[in-house]
C-alpha cells in the first residue's frame, strides 16, 4: 500500500465529498444490521451510523487510520454520504440512533487476559496478581438481538458500497462482539432526526425552542464524527429509547 | 422443540414445590450450598429424577421418603416428591434452570405461592410472534470463513464456576422462528484470537532464533496477550513513527494490534465468535448460505417461485429458515459431561496442599461443527494480509483451540478459510516470511530490548505546552 501525505488524504476526501454531493443524498432509508453475536452497549447512542460510515469511507479509499495523525488541533474532515440537517445554526447528519429489535436481552460478556507464561523462563519474576502483568477479567455489557437498525437520509448507492466494509460494530468488535452477518437497506417514511416531537438522535439545543420535544432527556454529547473529539460537545436533547 | 413459556412456568412451579420440600429438610447451616448444588446437578444429570436425586442426595435426603411441604400441602393437597418429579419433562426443566438458576433457589427458600407464581396476563395474552426475516436485498460482509469439525471434545469454560462442575460457555440467542431466547454454546472470538496471536508470536521466536526466555517480558506480554496499559504512561501521545516501525518490523502486529511502547495500536482484523451448528443458531447460519435447503421442502418450491416473482422474498427466507431449523440438531444433544479425577500418589507423603479431586467438564461432542469467520480490514497492507494467510495456514497445522488442549480437547479439522461472497482472497504467506527474513537482525534486537529502532529525525517535534495564564 502506498503511504499518502496528509495533504493528499485531505484532497482525496474532499473529492469524495464532492462526488457524494453530486450523486445526491436524499434517499430516506432504513438500514438494518443482522447480527451474529451480541453487540456491546458501552455508550448511550452507541455506534452512530455516521461514525461507522466515516470509517467505511477511509476503508473505501484505502486510508489507514494511523495515517490521519493526531486530532490536534482539529481532526481531518471525513465525509459521510448522508444529508445534513441544520439545527440552531449547527449541522448534524440525518441519521437516527441505533435501535434494537423488540426482543433484546441485556447480558454480560467477560473477557480474560493473562500473562502467557507456559514456556516463559526469563530470569525476571512475573507477578500476575498486580502490576503490569496482572491478569484481568473484564466485563462488557452487551445486548443480544436479531438486528439493530437506523433511519437515515443519504445516498443509497454510496451506502450499498460502504456498508459491506463494516464487518462488526461496537466495543470489542475485533474479538467477537457486534459481528454483522448482513446489511439490509429498505425504504421508510420515518424521520431520522425528529419524529412527531420525539428526538431520534442527539439534537443540539443551543438556540432552539425545545418546548415541543417529548420523550427526551437533556445532556451534553458530541454531535458528529469523530465522536471522541470533544470539539463538538454541546447540550443536546437525547432520545429516551434504549439504544 | 423449544419449550413454551407455559411449559416452563409449569416446570418451575412443580420444581419449586419439590425444592421447597427439600429445602425445609436441609440442615440450616448447609442451605447456602443449594444454589451451587442445583447448577452442578443440572450439568451432571441426564433425567429429571436423577437431577432431583443429585440435589437431595447431596444433603442425604431420599425423595421416596419425602412429602410436599406443609404450606404446599394446604394449597394443593399432598403427593410424594418422587411422584411429583415424574411429571416433569427434562428438556423443559433444564431450560428453565439454565435460564435462571437463582430463581429456583429463591422458590426453594421462600416456598411457592399460588398468586405470585400464576402465569401473568402478559404471557397468556401474548401477541403471536412475527418472525423477523430480511425482506430486502442483503449486502454480505466480505469475510473468510470455514467450518470446523471437532475431532475431539471441545471445552470452553463458562463465565461462572458451579462447584466442581465447569460448564461450557453460553450466550443468549433469539430463535427467530419462535421468538424464544435460548442459551447456546459458543467459543468466544477473544479466545480464538489469542490462539492465533500466540501461534504467530511463537513462530516469530522460532524463525529468528530467540528463546522465549530471552524476550523482553513486556514485549512478550504484548505479542502473546496484547500487552497492558502501563500506569503513568502518556496515552495521549500518539506516535505514528513508532506505530509504523512496529508494523514494518512485525507485520502480524498490524493484524493483532496491542499496546507496545505506550502506543495503543488497533488490530487490522476481526476474529469472530465460533457459532455451533445447531437448531438454535439456524437464523444466524442462514446468512452464510452454507447449507442448501433440504430436497423436497417447501423452501425449494418457494425459491423457484421467488425467481419468477410469484412469492415474496420474506416467505422464501422464512421457509428456508424453517427447513434449516428442522434439519439441525438441538444444542443440548451436542453437549456432554466429562468427568476427571486426580489421585494422590500413595508413595508421596501427602501435605495439606495435596488432595484427591473429582470434577466435571461440559464439552461439545467430537463431531460437532462450528462456523467460524474472520474479517480482514480492507486498509491492511499487502504484507499484513500475507501475515493473515500465514497465521491461518499455521492454525491449520496446529489446530487446537479453547481449553484443556493438553487433555486432548479442542482438536479441530477444517478446510482452508475461503472468501465468502464478494471478498478477495488473501495473498500467499511468502511475502510475510520474506519480510521477516529481511528484518531478522532488527527483530532480534527488538525482541531482546523491547524497544523498536526508529529512524533518526522521524519523530515529529513535540508541541510546546501552552503558556500558563497569569
Amino acid at each position: 500500500m502506498i503511504r499518502r501525505s496528509l495533504a493528499e488524504i485531505r484532497y482525496t476526501l474532499l473529492q469524495a465529498w464532492e462526488q457524494m454531493q453530486s450523486d445526491g443524498i436524499d434517499d430516506l432509508m432504513l438500514v438494518r444490521a443482522w447480527l451474529y453475536s451480541p453487540v456491546a452497549i458501552d455508550v448511550i447512542g452507541g455506534n452512530p451510523l455516521d461514525d461507522l460510515l466515516c470509517v467505511a469511507v477511509l476503508r473505501h479509499f484505502q486510508i489507514p487510520i494511523d495515517d490521519l495523525g493526531d486530532m490536534h488541533p482539529e481532526p481531518v474532515f471525513i465525509p459521510a454520504p448522508l444529508a445534513r440537517v441544520s439545527i440552531g445554526g449547527t449541522w448534524i447528519y440525518a441519521t437516527s440512533w441505533r435501535r434494537c429489535h423488540p426482543v433484546a436481552m441485556e447480558m454480560v460478556r467477560r473477557k480474560r487476559k493473562h500473562f502467557f507464561a507456559s514456556r516463559f523462563v526469563g530470569g525476571q519474576q512475573v507477578d500476575t496478581k498486580s502490576g503490569r502483568f496482572r491478569s484481568y477479567d473484564l466485563a462488557s455489557a452487551c445486548v443480544t438481538t436479531p438486528y439493530v437498525e437506523w433511519t437515515v437520509r443519504g445516498s443509497r448507492a454510496w451506502l450499498e458500497r460502504l456498508l459491506p466494509l463494516v464487518g462488526s460494530i461496537g466495543k470489542d468488535r475485533n474479538s467477537g462482539l457486534g459481528s454483522i452477518a448482513s446489511w439490509e437497506i429498505a425504504s421508510t417514511t420515518r424521520d431520522p432526526v425528529l419524529e412527531e416531537g420525539v428526538p431520534q438522535r442527539g439534537i443540539p439545543c443551543s438556540g432552539v425552542d425545545t418546548a415541543g420535544y417529548r420523550d427526551c432527556v437533556l445532556a451534553e454529547r458530541t454531535i458528529r464524527p469523530p465522536y471522541v473529539w470533544p470539539g463538538t460537545r454541546m447540550l443536546c436533547a437525547l432520545p429516551a429509547f434504549p439504544s | 422443540m423449544q419449550a413454551s413459556e407455559r411449559e416452563k412456568w409449569d416446570a418451575r412451579h412443580v420444581a419449586g414445590v419439590v425444592l421447597g420440600a427439600i429445602y425445609a429438610k436441609v440442615d440450616p447451616q448447609r442451605r447456602h450450598e443449594m444454589s451451587d448444588t442445583m447448577a452442578a446437578a443440572a450439568a451432571r444429570a441426564d433425567s429429571v429424577p436423577s437431577w432431583f436425586s443429585h440435589v437431595a442426595g447431596r444433603f442425604d435426603i431420599a425423595l421416596e421418603d419425602c412429602w410436599m411441604g406443609e404450606r404446599d400441602r394446604q394449597a394443593y393437597g399432598t403427593a410424594r416428591l418422587d411422584v411429583l418429579v415424574a411429571r416433569l419433562r427434562w428438556p423443559i426443566l433444564r431450560e428453565a434452570v439454565e435460564e435462571n438458576p437463582s430463581l429456583l433457589t429463591m422458590i426453594a427458600k421462600e416456598g411457592p405461592l399460588p398468586d405470585e407464581l400464576a402465569p401473568t396476563a402478559e404471557i397468556q395474552a401474548r401477541e403471536p410472534w412475527m418472525m423477523p426475516v430480511p425482506t430486502g436485498d442483503l449486502l454480505p460482509v466480505p469475510s473468510l470463513r470455514t467450518i470446523w469439525t471437532a475431532e475431539s471434545p471441545m471445552a470452553h469454560g463458562a463465565d461462572d464456576r458451579r462447584g466442581n462442575v465447569i460448564l461450557f460457555r453460553r450466550e443468549s440467542v433469539v430463535d427467530l422462528l419462535t421468538g424464544e431466547v435460548a442459551r447456546c454454546p459458543f467459543i468466544s472470538g477473544n479466545s480464538i484470537r489469542h490462539s492465533l496471536r500466540r501461534l504467530a508470536a511463537e513462530h516469530l521466536y522460532e524463525f529468528v532464533g530467540v528463546a522465549e526466555g530471552a524476550v523482553n517480558p513486556e514485549l512478550h506480554h504484548a505479542l502473546t496477550s496484547g500487552g497492558v496499559i502501563d500506569a503513568g504512561s502518556e496515552m495521549a501521545k500518539v506516535s505514528p513513527v513508532i506505530r509504523r516501525a512496529l508494523r514494518e518490523l512485525y507485520p502480524a502486529w498490524e493484524l493483532f494490534g496491542g499496546i507496545a511502547e505506550k502506543q495503543v495500536c488497533h488490530g487490522g482484523w476481526s476474529v469472530h465468535d465460533a457459532t455451533l451448528v445447531c437448531r438454535e443458531n439456524a437464523s444466524r447460519l442462514m446468512h452464510q448460505h452454507l447449507f442448501p435447503a433440504p430436497a423436497g421442502t417447501e423452501a425449494i418450491a418457494l425459491a423457484a417461485a421467488n425467481a419468477t416473482g410469484e412469492v415474496s422474498r420474506r416467505e422464501t427466507r422464512a421457509a428456508y429458515l424453517k427447513a434449516l431449523t428442522e434439519r439441525l440438531s438441538p444444542a443440548l444433544s451436542l453437549m456432554q459431561m466429562r468427568q476427571y479425577t486426580k489421585h494422590i500418589d500413595p508413595d508421596v507423603p501427602s501435605t495439606s496442599d495435596t488432595m484427591h479431586a473429582m470434577w466435571d467438564t461440559e464439552v461439545a461432542i467430537a463431531g460437532s461443527q462450528w462456523l467460524h469467520f474472520v474479517t480482514v480490514d480492507p486498509t491492511a497492507s499487502d504484507v499484513a494480509r500475507s501475515a493473515a494467510a500465514f497465521v491461518l495456514d499455521r492454525f491449520a497445522s496446529h489446530p487446537y483451540l479453547a481449553a484443556a488442549n493438553s487433555r486432548g480437547h479442542g482438536l479441530v479439522s477444517f478446510a482452508p478459510y475461503a472468501p465468502a461472497v464478494a471478498s478477495a482472497a488473501l495473498p500467499g504467506p511468502d511475502l510475510y516470511l520474506s519480510r521477516l527474513e529481511s528484518m531478522k537482525t532488527q527483530i532480534v534486537e527488538w525482541l531482546t530490548s523491547g524497544v523498536v529502532a526508529k529512524t533518526a529525525g522521524d519523530e515529529p517535534k513535540t508541541e510546546k505546552p501552552a503558556r500558563k495564564r497569569r
